[in-house]
């Protein structure tokens, strides 16, 4: 269980070879593994909340992000400017953890 | 930079790429529909008749082995699907056309089931949104048709999984107007429209149907005086098919393995306009090129332009998969969507979405070059505009795979994945500007030797830094205008102003970097080196600037 001031030491890197994720929501039978109930958990754990359709091009872009040198702190920092939306870290510990236990990104955590 | 611009304005036919839209649109373009395979064989023999040196068509499987196919996506493709009928009516306590496909084809929601043969008589019940489960609490939908709205893909999704699935219900008939624009697009002001949905692509075992405002709102009319019993008849195929791309290409002369690349999807129902005026554009573009090659009017381009016909996403995945050796070979690409759509009518904009920040590349501020100078070929001058990365067509595919790729799209439209986006809903003029957009920005990047790649960097370099001057001069206002800050408050204000100015720096350093995909020996190196001291040097003024200010933020606020 990743506590969240660990957040600045965890690196997520891509799986090579594993397939991106594509689409956040796709009915019961759900694309990430999360259930459109986890999903509005995790759109607001954030502060402000987001709205459910902002979260396709965040995924994308965080799972883009993770190449092992930027660390949940900075992909949450580089999302907020890229979309101008303030980002928190914990949105993306969410689907960084979802993302991991799909086998798509490993976690790097360096204390 | 921009010698290609004249020639391409003059030689680029609207007219045709709108002729073309006409043609493709006629067809519903489903994934492995036989409409899809009847559109892609248009292009193709459009396509043959260029004489470019490659074309070429692959397959893949759209099939339900699922996860066993798993080559191209995390869960495996879908199966094909294939809409065939759709008749739907009040029976009681009147007699009433619902919707029909043959003349709303948007009103089947995409990998719905068939009906039992000779379709289905229930009783209807309003769930409103049905987004939560306390939506349905007293309610029974066991043998009942669930009567939904919503605003999204996303709510018919949600809705279909409530109703549906958890509760029992038979099918689900929905007003949900998908993208609403308010003032323009909205169940009251445009109460006919019937927007495109979709169930789960893999799994689900009933069907649903979309209607109009008009429609839903008369159904809650009667609903309100009693039991509605309405019939559907729907009939759709969902099999084991195959997924086609067409290639064509034009051969490089010097670099033959580096790439451009044109993307537009065919796939969507009909008649969607949108989409298929993006392969429309395509075949339109290939034809100015090779007749402007053939009658020596512009030489053969450095590396070789490739367009790829797709359907969306999946064959933008399969494509990124069997071809994943060479993908570092490509320099840019373009991704097209809904580039001929008339502004007025549809109330859209020519739209630049950019590349992902996590792909920085020259191509962003090359394609807004050639649209903001572009735009002006039309009298009035279109709307036009850039936004971040919005994942909405094959440019998420590319993008996610490192290919910088930014999309051309007409955003937003009022008839967006309507039955009323039709042919008649784009214009030759469009065409004209959407032409020299990516036909320019295509043929730079395939194009780019040592000057012209100086060019880009500057071209980079000086939007760079208005971009930061922007940035700096926002700052400013900001905090000269708004309440007064606390001192906690100003602190954070202003490392977080800095920290944006930096990662600007950051990104766009990396963006002047990738000039170098165009050029590779080391005389562009200084050009690049000194665009990057630049930014660097404009960043540290703005944050000096930023420091002064709030020395005398005191005196000021």
């Amino acid at each position: 269980m990743i506590i969240m001031s660990d957040t600045s030491r965890i690196f997520p890197k891509k799986i090579e070879g594993a397939n991106p994720p594509s689409r956040v929501y796709d009915g019961a039978r759900k694309d990430l593994g999360l259930s459109y109930e986890e999903l509005n958990v995790i759109i607001n754990l954030n502060n402000p909340p987001l709205r459910f359709g902002q979260m396709r091009p965040l995924v994308h872009e965080l799972y883009n992000f993770s190449d092992g040198t930027n660390s949940v702190d900075d992909i949450a920092r580089k999302l907020g400017f890229e979309f101008g939306l303030k980002i928190d870290s914990i949105f993306v510990l969410k689907f960084i953890e979802q993302l991991e236990k799909l086998r798509i990104v490993t976690c790097n955590h360096n204390s | 930079m921009f010698e290609y611009f004249d020639i391409l304005k003059n030689n680029f036919n609207g007219e045709t790429a709108k002729e073309h839209t006409r043609n493709i649109s006629q067809y519903y373009r489903s994934h492995g529909s036989s409409g899809y395979h009847s559109a892609l064989e248009y292009i193709h023999n459009e396509i043959k008749k260029l004489g470019l040196d490659e074309v070429t068509v692959e397959t893949f499987p759209l099939n339900s082995l699922g996860a066993d196919n798993v080559q191209y996506t995390t869960d495996g493709f879908y199966p094909a699907w294939e809409p065939i009928s759709v008749e739907s009516s009040i029976v009681s306590p009147v007699n009433e056309k619902i919707v029909s496909y043959s003349d709303t084809p948007t009103c089947i929601t995409w990998y719905s089931k068939s009906t039992p043969p000779g379709g289905i008589t229930a009783e209807i019940c309003d769930i409103g949104s049905g987004l939560s489960v306390s939506d349905y609490d007293g309610i029974d939908l066991k043998g009942k048709i669930a009567l939904a709205t919503g605003n999204s893909p996303e709510d018919t999704l949600r809705t279909y999984e409530l109703a549906v699935e958890k509760f029992g219900a038979i099918g689900l008939i929905s007003d949900c107007l998908i993208g609403p624009i308010p003032g323009y697009r909205t169940r009251e002001i445009t109460p006919d429209f019937v927007s495109l949905n979709r169930l789960s692509r893999k799994h689900n075992d009933s069907w649903a149907i979309m209607i109009s405002g008009r429609k839903g709102a008369r159904l809650r009319d009667l609903l309100a005086n009693g039991p509605v019993k309405i019939h559907v008849e729907l009939e759709a195929k969902t099999f084991d098919g195959q997924g086609e791309t067409l290639i064509a290409a034009i051969k490089g002369g010097e670099l033959p393995d580096e790439e451009a690349i044109v993307i537009g999807h065919v796939t969507n129902p009909r008649p969607n306009a949108n989409c298929a005026s993006g392969p429309a554009l395509m075949i339109e573009l290939a034809r100015t090129y090779s007749s402007l090659i053939s009658e020596g009017k512009i030489p053969r381009p450095k590396r070789t332009i490739r367009f790829l016909f797709v359907p969306e996403g999946t064959g933008s995945k399969a494509y990124a998969t069997d071809h994943k050796d060479t993908l570092d070979k490509i320099v840019g690409a373009v991704c097209l969507c809904g580039v001929g759509q008339i502004q007025d009518l549809c109330k859209s904009l020519l739209t630049l979405s950019r590349t992902t920040d996590s792909v920085p590349s020259y191509l962003n501020d090359v394609a807004y070059s050639f649209l903001e100078n572009g735009v002006k070929i039309a009298t009035p001058p279109l709307r036009y505009r850039e936004i971040p990365y919005s994942p909405f067509s094959d440019n998420s595919t590319l993008n996610l795979v490192g290919v910088p790729t930014v999309l051309i799209a007409s955003e937003p439209n009022i008839f967006f994945h309507t039955q009323y986006l039709t042919w008649e809903t784009t214009s030759e003029e469009v065409f004209n500007v959407s032409g020299v957009v990516v036909g320019g920005t295509t043929l730079l990047a395939a194009n780019a030797d040592l000057k012209s790649s100086v060019q880009i960097v500057n071209l980079t370099s000086t939007r760079s830094e208005e971009r930061l001057l922007k940035k700096g001069q926002s700052f400013h206002e900001h905090l000269l205008s708004s309440s007064k800050k606390s001192e906690s408050q100003l602190t954070e204000f202003i490392t977080k102003s800095k920290d944006e100015i930096d990662y600007l720096v950051e990104r766009d350093s990396i963006a002047l970097d990738s000039c170098k995909t165009l050029y590779k020996k080391s005389e562009l190196e200084p050009f690049i080196n000194n665009a990057k001291q630049q930014l660097v040097s404009t960043s540290r003024k703005i944050k000096e600037n930023l420091d002064n200010l709030v020395s005398s933020y005191g005196v000021l606020v």
